[in-house]
C-alpha cells in the first residue's frame, strides 16, 4: 500500500516541482551565464574610456542578474517546502481528506508517504540548487578549476545548514566529514518539514474556521519552544563545562562546541519521533474535515 | 411488518442468517458541547438498501462519516462486517460524500487509475462502461467538469467498486431531476445483490422507489427504523408522506 501511496504523491508533487525544479535549472544557468559575463568584463583590458565604461556596464548588469538570479535559485527551496507542505494539508484536511482518509491504509502509512515523498522531493530541490551554485561559482571565476571545493558556493550553504559542522572535522574532505554534512542537512530538512506537518495536523483539527491560520500559529509556538529548550540545554553545557575549565584549569571549548551539535541532533531526532507520532494520532483519531 | 428495533431481532434469532453489515451499538458523537448523535443502536442486514432520512442537522452525514471510519465515535461503537473501522473496513466499504473530493488538476483517466490502484474491488471496464454512457471525456480535467458531471464522474466510480457496502452521502443532492433517475438507477443496476447501500437524502419522494429500509434521523435520535413498506400499513400514500408528516416544522 505504502508503494501505491509513494507513487501517487511522488506524481501529484511531481506536477509542480518538475517544472519549478526546471525552472530553477534555467535560472541557475543564466545565472551562471551572467556570472561569466562579469568575469569577462572584469579582465576586459579597456583601451580607452569609452571600453571602460562599456566593461562597467556590463559588469554591472552581469552582477545585477547574477544576484537576481542566484536569489531566485536559492528562494526554490522556500518554494519547494510550500509546496510540499500545501499538499499535505490539501491532501488530508481538506475536501480531498474524504478520499485519502478512506483509502484502504493506516495513518502511518499515509503520513509515511506524505514525508518520504516530500523528502525526496526537497533532496531533488537541494541537489538542483547546489548544481546551479556550483556552475555559477566556476562560472564566476572564469571556469578555473583549480579553485578549492571547500570555499564554494555550495559548502558555504552545507555549512550554513549544518551549523558549521563541517569545522569539527580535522579533514573535511574526509568521506566521514561529507557524509555527516550532508545527513545533517537531511535531519534539518526532516525536523522541518514534521513540524510544519504537525503544525498544520494539529491546526486542522483543533480549529473550527481558519486552520491554516492557527497551523502556522501553532509552528511559531512550536519553533519557538523548540528554540528555548535547545538553547537552555546549550547554556547548561556551557556553563558545566565553563566550571570544569575554571576548577581542573583545562581549555575544553572544543568539546563544548561538540556537545552542543550533538544535544541539538539529539533534540531533532527526538522531535522528529514526536512530531511524526502527533501526525498520525490526528489522522487516527482527530480528523475533522469541513 | 412493523419498525426494525435496533439490533433486527428477527436476524439474530435466525443461526443460518449472516452476520449484520453494519452495526451501531451505543454510538454516540459529540463535538465539544454539542451533540451530533445520541446513543444509537442499530443493524443494517446485508443486500438492502436503506435509506437514511431526515432533515438538516439530525445527523445522517455524523453517522455515515463513523461508518467510514472518518470520525472516532465519542461512546460506543460501530462495526463494519463485524470489524472497527479502520484499513480493513475502508476496503471493502464504498463511500461517496456529499462533496468533491478529486483534486482539480486531475484527468477523468487519473482518477480512474488512482480507484484502479487502490480498490481490488474496483471494475475499471464498468467504470469506463458508465462514463461513456454518461457522455463524460475521460482526457477531461476535474476542473473543467460542471458540478454535477462531477458528482457523477465520483458516483460512477464508487459504483463501479464490488464493495460489500456503499455509503452514499447526498448522491442526487447537487444534480438535476433528469439525472436524478439515471443516477437512481445506476445505483441499483449496478450493486451486487449481496451489497448493502445506505444512501442519505433529504429528496424522500425520489429514492422511495430503490429503497427496501428506511431510517429516520431526527437531531441525532433514530426514531424509526423499518421497511418501506411500514409507511404503506400505517395508511400513508408513500415514504414521503410518512416523512412530511413526522418531520413538519
Amino acid at each position: 500500500m505504502l508503494k501505491k501511496l509513494l507513487k501517487h504523491d511522488f506524481k501529484a508533487l511531481a506536477r509542480i516541482l518538475l517544472p519549478l525544479n526546471l525552472i530553477t535549472f534555467a535560472f541557475g544557468l543564466v545565472a551562471a551565464g551572467a556570472g561569466f559575463l562579469g568575469f569577462a568584463a572584469f579582465e576586459i583590458d579597456a583601451c580607452s574610456p569609452a571600453d571602460e565604461i562599456i566593461a562597467e556596464t556590463m559588469g554591472a548588469m552581469a552582477g545585477l542578474a547574477l544576484v537576481i538570479c542566484t536569489l531566485l535559485v536559492l528562494a526554490s527551496t522556500v518554494g519547494t517546502f510550500t509546496v510540499v507542505a500545501w499538499r499535505f494539508y490539501r491532501n488530508l484536511f481538506t475536501d480531498e481528506g474524504y478520499l485519502t482518509l478512506t483509502l484502504p491504509a493506516t495513518a502511518g502509512q499515509l503520513a509515511a508517504s506524505k514525508i518520504i515523498a516530500g523528502l525526496a522531493w526537497m533532496l531533488a530541490n537541494a541537489a538542483t540548487v547546489m548544481v546551479c551554485l556550483m556552475l555559477i561559482n566556476l562560472a564566476a571565476t572564469g571556469f578555473d578549476l583549480g579553485f578549492d571545493v571547500m570555499d564554494s558556493m555550495p559548502v558555504w550553504l552545507l555549512k550554513a545548514t549544518s551549523n558549521r559542522l563541517i569545522d569539527s572535522f580535522g579533514d573535511p574532505y574526509g568521506p566521514f566529514a561529507l557524509s555527516s554534512l550532508i545527513g545533517s542537512a537531511i535531519l534539518q530538512m526532516l525536523f522541518m518539514m514534521l513540524m510544519i506537518f504537525a503544525s498544520l495536523a494539529l491546526g486542522a483539527a483543533a480549529a473550527k474556521r481558519h486552520k491554516i491560520a492557527a497551523g502556522v500559529g501553532i509552528f511559531i509556538g512550536l519553533w519557538a519552544a523548540f528554540g528555548m529548550l535547545a538553547g537552555t540545554i546549550g547554556l547548561m553545557i556551557g556553563f558545566a563545562n565553563m566550571m570544569v575549565d575554571a576548577v581542573l584549569s583545562l581549555d575544553t571549548s572544543a568539546a563544548t562546541i561538540a556537545l552542543v551539535r550533538a544535544e541539538n541532533a539529539i533534540l531533532q531526532v527526538g522531535a522528529i519521533a514526536g512530531f511524526w507520532a502527533l501526525v498520525v494520532w490526528v489522522l487516527k483519531r482527530k480528523v475533522n474535515l469541513p | 411488518m412493523g419498525p426494525i428495533e435496533g439490533a433486527a431481532p428477527q436476524a439474530s434469532a435466525c443461526p443460518t442468517a449472516p452476520a449484520p453489515v453494519l452495526r451501531c451499538e451505543g454510538l454516540s458523537k459529540s463535538y465539544g458541547a454539542a451533540t451530533a448523535l445520541e446513543p444509537l443502536d442499530l443493524t443494517v442486514a446485508r443486500g438492502r438498501v436503506v435509506g437514511l432520512l431526515g432533515p438538516n442537522g439530525s445527523g445522517k452525514t455524523t453517522l455515515i462519516k463513523l461508518a467510514a471510519g472518518l470520525l472516532t465515535p465519542t461512546g460506543g461503537r460501530v462495526l463494519v462486517d463485524g470489524m472497527e473501522p479502520g484499513p480493513a473496513t475502508k476496503a471493502i466499504v464504498s463511500y461517496l460524500p456529499e462533496r468533491p473530493y478529486f483534486s482539480p488538476s486531475m484527468k477523468v483517466s487519473a482518477c480512474l487509475a488512482y480507484f484502479a490502484d487502490f480498490y481490488a474491488d474496483f471494475d475499471r471496464a464498468l467504470a469506463e462502461d458508465m462514463l461513456a454512457r454518461l457522455g463524460v471525456p475521460v482526457g477531461s480535467p476535474i476542473s473543467a467538469l460542471s458540478k454535477g458531471t462531477k458528482e457523477k464522474v465520483q458516483l460512477t466510480l464508487v459504483m463501479a467498486r464490488h464493495a460489500a457496502l456503499y455509503l452514499l452521502d447526498e448522491p442526487i443532492g447537487g444534480v438535476d431531476p433528469a439525472a436524478r433517475d439515471y443516477i437512481l438507477d445506476t445505483i441499483i443496476s449496478n450493486y451486487h445483490r449481496d451489497s448493502t447501500i445506505v444512501l442519505s437524502t433529504h429528496l424522500v419522494g425520489d429514492v422511495e422507489r430503490v429503497l427496501d429500509d428506511f431510517i429516520f434521523l431526527s437531531y441525532g435520535r433514530l426514531t424509526l427504523h423499518a421497511p418501506v413498506a411500514y409507511a404503506h400499513e400505517q395508511g400513508y400514500a408513500s415514504l414521503d408522506d410518512l416523512f412530511r408528516k413526522e418531520f413538519r416544522c
